[in-house]
């Protein structure tokens, strides 16, 4: 930073004070940010997280996995208590808390293999039905291993092959393929394993070669992982966008982020279609007429969207329509698809998104137009929407009605402008992450996979 | 309705073995005898319980026997049952628990087939004292969906488990509304396990309407305005369920449809709390009479008749059946199909009705 000014509270203040100070102040500063959100939006969250754990790991004096768990659990609670609604913060301090557990496990099973020893019944049934809580891969390594001690390790993927984009099939190919498998054939299951984990089995198998010395390197780099992820995943998103976009299709998109954006380009460089974007006032239209205009926003908050800008899309040859949120049922029965970007992905497929994607969502549904979600691994979080208004946040009243018209908000029993809002999963046809296409009925399973079950309430 | 064959243990055809084998003890009416004497058990577990007790009364020497036994009690035990589909779910079960003992120990234990078999009752007690621990769970789970002072939860029929999450939810001090809607129009008489869980409600001062299945449809739209008033309404229809099929269809008793194809239409969520090991490997093709009928269940609800004597006839005999049935827990029922369906409070959970495909297998293999 060559500036003499210290940056404005915010992302970058935050990532330039973090190798100076200490790591309470961090923590502080962090919680300071995200409670009075200068620090907002699901990216910056989770950037935000992700370093000051990696912070949180390298300074804690922890001999075992253990009480590491326990500290990031501590930070992660304090994070997630600041920022209710932004779900990524939780997300990636249950990521952190998976890599943890995997290291910890890989110790545990390079002293002694917690498996059952063929002799013994375990007293669990095939299913575990009262499940104590227990991660079902955890399960299926269990007993198998019985026939092949091997193998324990593989159970479950290291967390390094669900962000690179292996799709997490693990349980229900592990379950398949027992199938098949005749327990007597069972012995000769290395045709098994590349085929249930993926490329992350030869790293398993090494893990258990050469116990662990430095299990903080290994979660470190985990993290370190996590980073690149959210840096990657949007252009990872954007990869599939030639499958979903045909020639001389119309898409109809709602407000501006940066994965649509990227999507649709991606399917700009190969084929012609027409967009029709609506501004989603009062929040994000200044910005979605700047992406369309191709003109860079001057806005205090966006420094992430203002460093990853984009061309416009009519740079590349798209016929763009911008229209007013009032004419979105007008203009729906045009559209062939819709296509949002999601702020989170609960677990039961239900998305938060930006207010306003809730009408624009059943009014593709009334004209039978698809709605396709596009959500990056880190937008999955394990929470059930119990209540929907939980997920409604309100931003700044005065873009609905300007402080100077007060006698107006005097007249009015409230003024409020929420920014977010949960579509339920119903209206949803598909997502795309960066594992690609997800039809709505898998996501649960997909949500699942990211996180361990002992993490789901932090 | 047979059980599927082991994967791993061939088991030769059973005419030949059955011969030899003769319960000792009479399955069916140790069934009967389960259902009468615990309020609280489901017949998914007084089946599994059946079928050990008929384990543990014979002298058996080996697996095949051991396997050939099961099946056969089984089958006898849903042949006499109305509606077998509630017990099927466990007795496959408990078959497809002792097949995987069997296969986890075939190397090691092969010679001491007495104490292996000893170790096996003794697990399968412990299994069914797990299973009987899940509706508390369910009920921990469920507790997030009644939220405090906003909630009005709907149900229909009387489920023990719908019973222990209502309970908890007013032991844990909350305050919510509840709406039972009686499929008879008549009162119901006090003794009835549908007044005793209203008297159990009413005295934890949770308020209690009862209304006739008739009257559904215009009792929600009464609720409705009132409760907007509140900035999170929060109307839920809160549903048991005796089976849940392999693609999310919930089994409950007859009606439960009807309830939930209304509340879809009213946009109220309906959820259906389950226990996981209703969970049951069948794939229904439509939700009907017959589709019932190729699960093994002895139930046709649809009858024309060409007489006026001979409705009379059928009509009380289905009365009396039903009453007789409800007594024993093998009532009428109908299928929800998944679409209705917005999740299933399990245990282990609260799943959308598409995981139910994946539990099974988990469950299974």
């Amino acid at each position: 930073m060559a500036s003499d000014l210290p940056p404005p509270p915010g992302l970058a203040s935050f990532r330039a004070l973090l190798p100076s100070g200490p790591v309470e102040k961090s923590i502080e500063y962090l919680i300071s940010l995200l409670r009075r959100r200068q620090i907002r939006g699901p990216k910056e969250c989770a950037l935000a997280t992700a370093w000051l754990l990696r912070k949180v790991v390298s300074t804690t004096r922890a001999s075992e996995p253990g009480k590491l768990i326990t500290r990031v659990q501590e930070v992660g609670k304090k994070l997630v208590d600041a920022a209710p609604r932004e779900l990524t913060v939780g997300n990636i301090v249950r990521r952190v808390l998976g890599a943890i557990r995997e290291e910890e496990e890989n110790r545990d099973n390079g002293s002694t293999p917690d498996t059952t020893p063929g002799g013994s019944i375990p007293p669990t049934p095939a299913g575990e039905l009262p499940a104590p809580p227990i991660p079902a891969s955890a399960m299926y390594s269990s007993r198998d291993a019985s026939h092949s001690p091997a193998r324990h390790n593989t159970g479950r993927p290291v967390l390094l092959s669900q962000q690179t984009g292996q799709p997490p099939l693990r349980p229900q190919v592990t379950s398949m393929f027992s199938i098949i498998s005749h327990p007597t054939m069972r012995h000769s299951s290395g045709v098994s394993s590349p085929i249930r984990s993926g490329s992350s089995t030869p790293m398993a198998t090494s893990q258990v070669l050469q116990p662990t010395t430095d299990f903080r390197a290994e979660i470190l780099e985990a993290i370190t992982e996590i980073v690149d992820e959210l840096d990657q995943a949007d252009e990872l998103v954007a990869g599939y966008a030639l499958e979903h976009i045909a020639p001389s299709e119309t898409v109809f998109t709602y407000s501006t982020s940066t994965v649509v954006q990227r999507f649709l380009l991606k399917a700009a460089s190969k084929r012609k279609f027409t967009v029709i974007q609506a501004e989603s006032y009062p929040n994000s239209h200044k910005r979605t007429h700047a992406t369309t205009m191709g003109v860079k926003t001057t806005d205090d908050e966006d420094e992430l969207d203002s460093d990853a800008f984009q061309k416009p899309l009519i740079a590349a040859g798209i016929t763009v329509l911008l229209i007013p949120d009032s004419a979105i049922f007008a203009l729906m029965s045009r559209a062939n698809k819709v296509i949002i970007a999601a702020n989170s992905v609960l677990s039961n497929g239900s998305v938060v998104a930006a207010a306003g994607s809730k009408a624009l969502v059943k009014a593709a549904r009334f004209h039978r137009v698809p709605v396709i979600v596009l959500a990056e691994t880190y937008k999955l979080s394990p929470l059930y929407p119990y209540d929907p208004f939980e997920y409604v946040d309100y931003g700044d009243v005065q873009k609905v009605v300007e402080w100077q018209d007060r006698e107006m908000i005097t007249g009015l029993s409230a003024v409020r402008n929420p920014v977010s809002e949960l579509v339920e999963v119903e209206d949803v046809d598909l997502f795309v992450t960066n594992l690609g296409g997800v039809s709505k009925g898998f996501m649960y399973r997909v949500v699942r996979d990211q996180y361990r079950d002992e993490d789901l309430e932090l | 309705m047979t059980s599927s064959s082991p994967a791993g243990l061939a088991t030769p055809p059973p005419e030949r073995l059955s011969a030899a084998i003769n319960p000792q003890i009479d399955v069916v009416s140790h069934y009967k005898n389960l259902i009468a004497t615990d309020p609280s058990i489901t017949p998914a577990i007084a089946a599994i319980e059946s079928l050990v007790a008929a384990l543990t009364a014979q002298p058996l020497t080996t697996i095949t026997e051991t396997l050939t036994l099961l099946s056969t009690t089984s089958t006898t035990l849903l042949a006499s049952r109305n509606n077998p589909i509630p017990l099927s779910a466990g007795t496959e079960l408990l078959q497809r628990y002792i097949i995987t003992s069997f296969q986890n120990n075939t190397n090691t234990t092969s010679a001491d087939f007495s104490s292996l078999r000893r170790q096996l009752i003794q697990n399968s007690k412990l299994f069914i004292s797990r299973t009987k621990s899940a509706r508390s769970k369910i009920a921990q789970h469920a507790l997030p969906f009644i939220r405090d002072d906003a909630t009005t939860v709907i149900t229909y029929g009387s489920s023990r488990v719908i019973d222990a999450i209502l309970s908890l939810a007013a032991e844990s001090r909350r305050y919510f509304h509840v709406i039972f809607v009686n499929p008879s129009s008549g009162q119901e008489p006090s003794d009835s396990p549908f007044s005793q869980s209203t008297n159990r409600l009413l005295s934890l001062g949770i308020p209690v309407a009862t209304v006739p299945l008739a009257a559904l449809s215009h009792t929600i739209a009464s609720i409705r305005p009132s409760n907007a008033r509140t900035t999170s309404s929060n109307l839920i229809l809160l549903l048991g369920a005796e089976a849940v099929l392999e693609n999310g269809a919930a089994i409950s008793n007859i009606g439960s449809r009807l309830v939930s194809a209304i509340a879809h239409d009213a946009s109220i969520p309906v959820y259906f709390a389950v226990e996981s090991y209703k969970f049951t490997r069948q794939f229904p093709l439509n939700y009907g009479d017959s589709d019932l009928q190729k699960m093994g269940a002895k139930q046709s609800v649809l009858k024309f008749r060409t007489s006026l004597e001979e409705d009379e006839k059928s009509e009380m005999s289905f009365g009396v059946r039903a009453e007789k049935a409800s007594a024993e827990g093998d009532g009428t029922v109908d299928i929800t199909p998944p679409e209705l369906i917005n999740a299933l409070i399990t245990e282990n959970g609260t799943i959308t009705a598409d995981a139910v495909a994946e539990e099974l297998i988990k469950l299974w293999f």
